[in-house]
């Protein structure tokens, strides 16, 4: 190339115009084509890397000692963190078997060990400060136990693969409970805890049901729908987004629409009631989707409202959070949008910094909570 | 050329090992309570430079490397 090689011989703007274009090459190219090596194995349900991951969640809880995996001193952090872990490696776990049910064997002593774990009143006793006594234990009438809604969420997705699991009265008892609460209420809402009304948690609570209904043949398909325009009308906001908070007993948002707890209600409520979660899809695709150079994020919060997030959302960077983004894997999985989560999948190799080793493999940044997390959304697929 | 080859070459392979070395205290020491409840910022410190040598050795590295064999295969004038 002797042309070229008298072109860009000695001078400094040329050298510029060759460092920026060899800059631009590269960035355009190798961190989207190194960050989404993996993205396809997971998409498709390969079952060398689904495992992989879940074996990394199995070994970090393993050194749990007591009820709590982590032991901040703040009692409703440490308790809810305990029940999203275990709540999450069931549902990813029994997600993977599912998809490869010769995985069964290896998989339920440990499911059932964590499922006895999630039920332990101990595991959230956050819950029994708050109310005379834990739901697992009973629920008095006006109560509301919203967080019940990740406890039988896990249950029902052990159940789809252990169908004589010994929890099953209790996965019968909570699930009519809450659905009796869920059905009457006219905000389509009930309390997480005394005066706090979360519709992510109720989300769930809704996932929850629409499981047991699929697992024991009930038709509940009116009552969702009914549910699903009451719920929509108090705590969907600006853009199709969830609201993250509101006022127990109405409708009055306390807190503004947001990306975490919308992608993660898709999710959950893609087990109840698929044309809302496909609604809170559409929302983050059309108002929360940020990409750059083939990397994609999640917008926390909803066009017109600002703030710093919380436990819920993680860290915020240029509005979005990882949050929003993380738990949006489970939508793109649900929804079988490829691209997208290829997309997404990048930024979470990028930030999550994955590592391999021992057989197991794990996001380091996300720590055994992250990673629960994100082995239930990889391993998500439409119900 | 070649002394600057090797400078280019020396930091890219120090950026990635402080990376690794990094990324492993990181899967032995679970930082998310530390950085989400407590707010530690030694943690959110070591948190940021992990996350600064990985966009380092995935985004900038690989232009510094092409940029390095293309600048070579034409001879300087300096």
């Amino acid at each position: 190339m002797p042309s070229l090689r008298a072109a860009l011989q000695g001078s400094r703007l040329r050298r510029l115009v060759l460092a920026v274009g060899c800059f631009a090459l590269t960035v355009a190219t190798i961190p989207r084509f190194v960050c989404g090596r993996d993205a396809d194995a997971f998409f498709d349900g390969d079952s060398a890397h689904q495992q992989a991951l879940a074996d990394g969640v199995i070994a970090a809880i393993a050194h749990r000692n007591g009820p709590d995996y982590y032991r901040t001193g703040v009692a409703r952090f440490d308790g809810q963190s305990a029940i999203a872990i275990d709540q999450m490696l069931i549902m990813g776990v029994s997600q993977i078997i599912q998809l490869h049910p010769e995985l069964r064997a290896k998989y339920l002593p440990t499911l059932r060990a964590v499922a006895a774990h999630l039920v332990d009143p101990k595991t959230l006793a956050y819950a029994a400060q708050e109310y005379p006594q834990h739901g697992v234990v009973a629920m008095q009438r006006g109560e509301g136990h919203a967080y019940l809604g990740y406890i039988n969420l896990a249950l029902g997705m052990l159940r789809a693969v252990d169908p004589d699991m010994p929890l099953q009265g209790l996965h019968d008892r909570l699930s009519a409970e809450l659905a009796e609460r869920l059905f009457a209420s006219p905000t389509g809402l009930i309390e997480t805890y005394p005066g706090e009304t979360w519709p992510p948690d109720v989300a769930a609570v809704a996932g929850s049901i629409g499981l047991h209904a699929k697992l024991t043949g009930r038709d509940r398909s009116a009552q969702f729908a009914a549910w699903a325009e009451r719920f929509s009308r108090c705590s969907v906001g600006a853009g199709g987004y969830l609201i993250q908070r509101v006022k127990s007993g109405g409708c009055q948002p306390l807190d503004a629409p947001r990306g975490s707890g919308t992608a993660v209600a898709a999710y959950f409520l893609s087990f109840a009631d698929p044309a809302l979660a496909a609604r809170f899809e559409s929302a983050l695709q059309n108002q929360g989707r940020r990409t750059l150079l083939g990397f994609a994020a999640i917008r926390e919060y909803a066009p017109g409202f600002e703030g710093n997030g919380d436990l819920n959302a993680g860290p915020i960077i240029f509005g979005v959070s990882v949050g929003a983004t993380g738990f949006g894997l489970g939508g793109a999985a649900v929804h079988r949008d490829r691209e997208w989560f290829r997309e997404l999948f990048r930024t979470l190799d990028l930030f999550g910094v994955p590592t391999a080793g021992a057989g197991a493999e794990r996001f380091v940044v996300g720590g055994a909570l992250g990673n629960a997390l994100l082995l239930a959304m990889l391993s998500a697929r439409p119900t | 050329m070649k002394r600057r080859a090797l400078v280019v070459l020396a930091l890219c392979a120090m950026a990635w090992l402080m990376e690794v070395g990094l990324a492993r205290y990181f899967a032995e020491h679970d930082a998310i309570a530390a950085l989400l409840v407590r707010r530690e910022l030694g943690t959110a410190l070591l948190l940021l430079s992990l996350l600064c040598l990985r966009l380092f050795t995935i985004l900038v590295a690989p232009g510094l490397c092409l940029y390095w064999c293309v600048a070579r295969s034409y001879p300087s004038r300096s």
